[in-house]
């Protein structure tokens, strides 16, 4: 015999379901609604009276949840778990629908998908109310379902089952910790391959090293989602040199910046105008200081949850406490910065340094002039470009600086090249910075990806017209060849890319507030005095349908009866209804003949008795 | 605006619903089919969708559930046993359009409660509805291409077929409504041929052999008025008939096109209705499908016989035409023939025909030649 489930298996995994999505989206209402629903029509379908089927209603229950959807509050800042409990609820609806219609339309297996479907969405931020529920629909589904030929040949299979799942998530784990020995090697590696040093308030010459080399190199960073290439993306750029340590230190001048235009839920802190108001999304993949990533001189960026963020001289924006993992940023029409226009910081040259500083110069033939700033500029270029090798092994000393290895051993990366250009500039009298980000992103599609071994630094100077502009020293064949990747690399990076974006869109886009406008337009339509009148007059016009829907079926009814037996029968029932009038009711099977025996010969009833007489003589004669 | 819908509607359900010859897509299904129970469909679908959200941040729990998942129906594919009872016979009754029909089955050992015999790879106009029991939605003849002993896996989520070795098809008749009465036979000139069949003195015999509820039309020289007297309603005494003679009835099911196949449904259905309405009065003679003679003589039951005849009538669907291009029987002065079909005809030896249109429009009629709506179920 052929079975498919029985009811009480059923109801106990509906329940299930009911009490998991209950627990995890806290809507006790619409969970004692369902439970009641499902009691019910346990009920009904246990005398054998489950209701018929109709499809249009499951797609029209759709509706109410297609507005809860769309109308439900937004939390900014928050991904609301209301995503996913509303969908929830919607195939919880489902599964009650089949389950009233069982055998008359419903189906079994249905109730149980959407069951169960409503349990896996519940899964989402689950507890133990739901992870006890799950256990329970799962253990008396595989009960429900089992062969009833042989119970210990079920529990043999059932053991062998879990036994070998057991089994291959062990090996699986076992495999992903393959290679690494101790706990402690393996944390270590996921902290470095989750963070990013080089970005905080005191960089260290040296520091980038290890993104260019090692697993890691091809390791995403950010994927900024602009038709422009952002050449540079700066984090942070550095005002004090410490000789002797190789340490750059931030300037402590800044300024809070409150929020402005919004992108979506995203507050905008600007310090001018854009040159193009459309913002561009940047998504990082690993935790960041608190340093925000932006092109040099962005007119703004835009975060998620803070009310100010401070914008640093420097021409650099940062968090106060850990960074977002996206933001937004606009690009910027050329202005001047206001705040760090006229500082003597830029010009800041440790006096340790001044005589290696002066050896360099003399070396290139640089000159102290404001008109040399651009010729200063191409001979430190050419210099560095033909005299010295670019290299990640740098035989550093303890008995001198950094950057007088550099100069002697004519050898090092970006970070020593730039350290070098920018005091060098200061000591010939142009104001610089030096500047760490990333740079020279490769192309991903519809979007630019930086990797790890995209980390770079570079020089801002002050030209003498009073714009800070960006220069960057390191010989241009020292970049790292883009590097062809594989097709199952490309393929999972797109795949990668387009989930986020899709995720970001769907989270947090700005199409959230064009749905709030919808949100509160519907509210106030389904107030309004026109869309009460429309409902009655639906109401109205389904009565009204109905009706002749009525006449039209009896008028069918009687065309296929001659007129004459129509006449008879108008006779008959008027009779039999003033009889019943005076208290004479033609019992179920009575012939009339009979009927009109047992009535009285009355004045009130001498007219019906009439009637029933030709009825007598004359409805069966034939003609 | 509502015959060009039904039109459209007739094109819709007329469309092949499953290919003549099944490609690697149908294969596929019928491994869904035939080798996966209904809790494994549930396990498969449920394994798909949480795929969709197996990489979105939250639903941890997800991979395991995925990964048992994955375990569970793997082992319940590889490690199923062929079932060791067999089918020896297997017996389908005729069944009706709509109504449901249970296949008989002879095991060679006694079924077990895990274990029935089912019937897959059915047109997709029979609705399985397990154990064996289908429900054909119209009439036609089904080859049970592929019956088979079942048993379940013991999880319970796969399970074994053993086929059938023989061949069996179910048949489906069609619904025949009762024709109360049917005034067109004797109307007119043409009618006089029928008008002497059912006079009631030419058939009646001398034999009383019952009594049976009154029906318009029957003569008043007839009642029973002992029961009428006691009932209160009338009755009429039944006599044996004359065998021999009657009516002949044909069915012409050629189409031209598809407005005219889309009444060859109903002329079916009212055929059996005439011929059933004849049988009743003992009035029917020879009953011709196209070319074809339907004979009944000896047989017990003529309605059984009728009602296969009509089943095995060819569907008029989309890409097949079925045409009629002469009766070869010729006409007779005593037989009245009644031709139905769905155009009008010019055989001389038909002499009256009732044709099914789609569409009302001013038609000539005359006392040979009716013309009756699709859907309809009576002759006016």
């Amino acid at each position: 015999m052929k079975f498919v489930g029985s009811h009480e298996g059923a109801l106990v995994i509906l329940v299930a379901a009911i009490v998991a999505l209950w627990s995890v989206s806290a809507i006790w209402v619409l969970a004692v609604v369902a439970l009641a629903v499902s009691l019910w029509a346990y009920r009904r379908l246990h005398v054998g009276k489950p209701f018929k089927l109709h499809r249009i209603w499951l797609y029209l229950g759709i509706i109410p949840f297609a507005i809860w959807f769309a109308a439900f509050p937004n939390t900014p800042g928050n991904f609301s778990p209301l995503f996913i409990y509303i969908p929830a609820w919607y195939f919880l609806y489902i599964a009650l629908v089949e389950w009233l219609c069982l055998d008359r339309g419903g189906r079994m297996v249905f109730v149980w998908f959407d069951a169960f479907v409503v349990l896996l969405l519940s899964s989402f931020e689950w507890n133990i109310v739901a992870s006890v529920a799950a256990v329970v629909a799962f253990g008396t589904f595989l009960v429900d379902v089992r062969s009833r030929k042989s119970l210990k040949r079920w529990i043999l299979f059932l053991g062998i089952c879990l036994i070998g799942f057991g089994i291959l998530s062990n090996v699986f784990l076992q495999m992903r910790s393959f290679g690494r020995s101790s706990r402690t090697e393996r944390y270590e590696n996921y902290y470095q391959s989750r963070s990013l040093m080089g970005f905080s308030s005191v960089g260290k010459l040296g520091s980038f090293g290890p993104n260019y080399s090692g697993k890691r190199e091809r390791n995403v960073v950010f994927r900024v989602y602009s038709k422009r290439a952002p050449v540079y993306l700066k984090g942070i750029s550095y005002e004090r040199y410490i000789p002797g340590f190789g340490l750059w230190k931030q300037s402590k001048k800044h300024r809070f910046l409150q929020t402005g235009r919004f992108v979506g839920d995203y507050g905008g802190f600007e310090i001018g105008e854009p040159f193009d108001t459309n913002a561009v999304w940047i998504r990082s993949t690993i935790d960041l200081e608190s340093a925000i990533f932006a092109p040099p001189g962005a007119a703004g960026v835009a975060i998620q949850g803070p009310d100010s963020i401070p914008y640093y001289a420097g021409d650099f924006y940062q968090m106060v406490g850990k960074s977002p993992r996206d933001w937004y940023y606009w690009d910027g029409i050329r202005t001047k910065d206001t705040l760090s226009q006229h500082d003597s910081a830029w010009l800041n040259v440790p006096p340790a340094l001044n005589e290696l500083l002066d050896s360099a110069a003399k070396e290139m033939g640089l000159f102290p002039s404001k008109d040399s700033v651009f010729s200063n500029l191409k001979k430190i270029r050419e210099n560095f470009r033909t005299g010295y090798a670019y290299s990640l092994q740098l035989p550093l000393s303890k008995n001198e600086d950094p950057l007088q290895t550099f100069f002697r051993t004519k050898q090092g990366f970006c970070e020593y090249f730039a350290t070098f250009s920018t005091l060098l500039l200061r000591r010939m009298g142009t104001p610089s910075r030096y500047a760490t980000g990333f740079a020279y992103p490769e192309p991903g599609g519809s979007y630019w990806i930086f990797y790890r071994g995209n980390a770079h630094s570079w020089v801002e100077f002050l030209d003498p017209d009073g714009f800070w502009n960006t220069f960057d020293p390191t010989p241009s064949t020292a970049r790292p060849e883009e590097k062809v990747p594989s097709f199952f690399d490309r393929y999972s990076e797109r795949l990668r890319s387009s989930l986020s974006l899709f995720w970001h869109e769907l989270t947090e886009g700005r199409w959230r507030a064009s749905l709030d406008a919808f949100g509160n337009w519907t509210s106030n339509l389904l107030e309004s005095v026109v869309v009460k009148l429309g409902l009655l007059f639906i109401a109205i016009a389904l009565i009204v349908w109905r009706v002749i829907r009525r006449i039209q079926i009896r008028k069918k009814e009687l065309a296929t009866l001659s007129l004459r037996v129509q006449k008879w029968q108008k006779i008959l029932r008027t009779a039999e209804s003033g009889l019943k009038n005076l208290g004479f009711v033609r019992m179920p099977g009575e012939t009339v003949q009979k009927f009109m025996q047992r009535i009285p010969s009355t004045p009130k009833t001498e007219e019906f008795l009439k009637m029933l007489r030709s009825y007598c003589a004359k409805r069966w004669q034939s003609y | 605006m509502k015959n060009l819908l039904a039109e459209i509607l007739w094109l819709w359900k007329a469309y092949p619903r499953a290919p003549e010859k099944p490609g690697l897509l149908m294969r596929l299904y019928y491994f869904w089919d035939e080798a996966i129970t209904p809790a494994g469909h549930v396990l498969c679908a449920l394994m798909l969708f949480g795929f969709l959200f197996l990489f979105v941040p939250g639903f941890a729990v997800l991979k395991v559930v995925e990964g048992a998942s994955l375990v569970w129906m793997i082992f319940a594919l590889v490690f199923r046993r062929k079932p060791d009872n067999r089918i020896l016979h297997v017996e389908v009754p005729m069944a009706t359009e709509g109504e449901l029909v249970q296949i008989l089955a002879k095991f060679e050992k006694p079924l077990t409660k895990s274990s029935f015999v089912e019937s897959f790879r059915m047109d997709p106009s029979v609705e399985r509805l397990g154990n064996g029991l289908l429900k054909p939605r119209h009439r036609g003849v089904f080859t049970l291409s592929k019956m088979a002993f079942v048993e379940l896996h013991p999880l319970g989520l796969s399970q074994s077929l053993r086929p059938y070795d023989g061949m069996a098809e179910l048949l489906v008749a069609p619904k025949i409504k009762s024709l109360s009465r049917f005034p067109f036979l004797t109307e007119g000139a043409s009618g006089a041929k029928f008008e002497r069949l059912l006079r009631p003195e030419n058939s009646r015999g001398m034999e009383f052999v019952g009594v049976r509820e009154y029906r318009e039309g029957d003569s008043l020289r007839d009642l029973h008025y002992k029961a009428f007297a006691r009932y209160g309603k009338p009755f009429t005494k039944e006599f044996a008939t004359e065998s021999g003679g009657g009516v002949t009835l044909l069915l012409d099911v050629s189409a031209k096109h598809f407005r005219e196949k889309m009444c060859v449904e109903t002329a079916i259905r009212l055929f059996g209705s005439i011929a059933f309405y004849l049988l009743e009065r003992n009035l029917l003679g020879r009953v011709w499908i196209g070319n074809e003679e339907v004979r009944f003589e000896d047989s017990k039951s003529p309605q059984k016989k009728i009602l296969a005849a009509l089943a095995r009538v060819p569907y008029a669907d989309l890409h097949t035409t079925y045409t009629l291009e002469k009766w070869n029987v010729l006409p007779d002065a005593d037989v009245p023939v009644l031709c139905v079909s769905v155009h009008p005809v010019t055989w001389p030896a038909v002499d009256k025909q009732v044709v099914v249109v789609n569409r009302q429009m001013n038609r000539a009629e005359n006392d040979s030649l009716r013309y009756v709506l699709r859907g309809t179920e009576t002759v006016e």
